[in-house]
């Protein structure tokens, strides 16, 4: 058959194909521009920059190599690691890994800041929810851009899900989609599915670690909100810390980390390794059943009349007004709960003291604004 | 460890038939013989043929 009579008898095929072609190129660029990393500034006390990769190379280069901070003082002493982006649509965990990693220097003891721990989570968002892409942050030197991800692994980079996943070793029974949560799959193994392997880097690191913190976010109608989740060997740690908070005016409540629910931080890095592990809810509207439309205001100003509402009739675990619960209030309490703890572990370890200085204070945070102690944004390639 | 793991064969098993659902499609476009029908294969075309290449 000519080229001619293929034209002409399949002319609408042809044009379908065309159409589908052009439907797949389009809606792959934007998916794929979902996995441009967002820029994230070494401050002044970092020491050394790796990714999680060179930990594990199974992740080296692929979906869930993560950058991994370290601020090394110039004494000894002990070590605490740092966990953003657990569940990157609870950005505060993440921003507030981002103020320490941009601002704080360490003088005595280790720091290690991961505020992406599940980069695959960050590239793509939660179907069905109309969540922003990314959000904005004005500094004096430019506007900083991050992204707001979802709570699982990208499928695309790990897929099918099991209809049951059962955590290793536990034998707890989950639904099949737990096993893309990187908080339902710790300790992880260095041969499973891609989150696992995520996993069993980080309980590597944690390894390390003296203190644990892994930082998180809730709906406001969620119970354990503005709270600290412990394991029991943290929480003499938790409590003091918990303490200084709440002489500061910064409410805090405190939970003992259940021992039969299995691959949360808290629980598994306090049994497999020698850390004390915990793990911290602030409170983020956008995450909630009860929100209107997920717009800038609502992600990045804490603002929405629902809530308002709910808490009017008493549905909330937090009090909601006018004000609402704006990113730069749910980092600054991550940010006051990280150097209570450190505190609390020097209160409480006073032969192994590590000393963090340029923190963030609370009040000025708020004051301020996040942008206050962000760097201004590298240049951009042209 | 040295290697990608065991799971991902199930992974890349999956993007083949993903893929292979993604070629039936335009199999269908190119023989239906009605527009709704070409239609609906290009609507199921899209969604395949991204997840077979691994984007989305």
């Amino acid at each position: 058959m000519a080229v001619g009579d293929i034209l002409s008898t399949h002319r609408a095929a042809l044009g379908f194909m065309a159409l589908g072609a052009a439907l797949a190129i389009s809606a792959g660029a934007v998916f794929q521009s979902m996995r441009q990393p967002e820029p994230i500034v070494a401050g002044p006390g970092v020491t050394r920059q790796s990714m999680l990769g060179d930990l594990a190379p199974s992740l080296a280069g692929g979906p869930g190599d993560t950058p991994v901070f370290e601020l090394v003082g110039a004494e000894p002493g002990p070590t605490v690691m740092i966990l953003g982006g657990t569940h990157p649509q609870e950005i505060a965990g993440m921003m507030a890994a981002v103020l320490l990693v941009e601002n704080v220097t360490v003088k005595k003891g280790r720091l290690i800041v991961v505020p992406q721990a599940n980069r695959s989570g960050f590239t793509h968002t939660d179907p069905m929810e109309a969540y922003l892409h990314t959000f904005e942050v004005p500094t004096p030197g430019g506007t900083r851009w991050f992204r707001v991800g979802m709570r699982l692994t990208n499928p695309a980079d790990q897929w099918p899900d099991p209809d049951i996943f059962v955590h290793k070793p536990s034998g707890e029974g989950m639904v099949g989609h737990e096993q893309r949560n990187l908080n339902r799959v710790h300790p992880g193994s260095a041969t499973g599915w891609l989150t696992s392997r995520v996993s069993a880097a980080l309980t590597g690191l944690a390894g390390q670690s003296d203190v644990v913190f892994d930082l998180h976010e809730a709906q406001p109608e969620y119970p354990v909100i503005n709270m600290m989740v412990v394991h029991e060997r943290a929480f003499e740690t938790a409590a003091t810390a918990v303490g200084n908070l709440e002489a500061r005016r910064i409410p805090m409540g405190l939970s003992a980390s259940p021992k039969n629910l299995h691959g949360l931080s808290h629980r598994e890095f306090g049994d497999f390794t020698k850390a004390e592990a915990m793990l911290a809810e602030s409170a983020n509207p956008a995450m909630g059943r009860f929100r209107g439309r997920t717009s800038d205001d609502l992600v990045v100003g804490g603002h929405d009349a629902n809530y308002e509402a709910a808490a009017r009739l008493g549905r909330l675990f937090v009090k909601f007004d006018q004000n609402g619960w704006p990113l730069k209030l749910r980092v600054a309490r991550h940010v006051a709960a990280i150097e209570e703890v450190i505190n609390a572990y020097n209160e409480l370890n006073p032969d192994k003291q590590i000393v963090v200085e340029n923190i963030p204070a609370y009040k000025d945070i708020n004051d301020k604004g996040l942008g206050a102690f962000l760097k201004p944004p590298p240049a951009t390639k042209s | 460890m040295k290697g990608p793991p065991m799971e991902l064969g199930v992974m890349y098993a999956y993007r083949l038939l993903a893929l292979a659902v993604a070629a039936m499609m335009l199999v269908v476009i190119w023989r239906a013989r009605n527009w709704r029908d070409q239609l609906f294969a290009t609507l199921v075309f899209v969604p395949f043929v991204l997840r077979g290449l691994g984007i989305k």
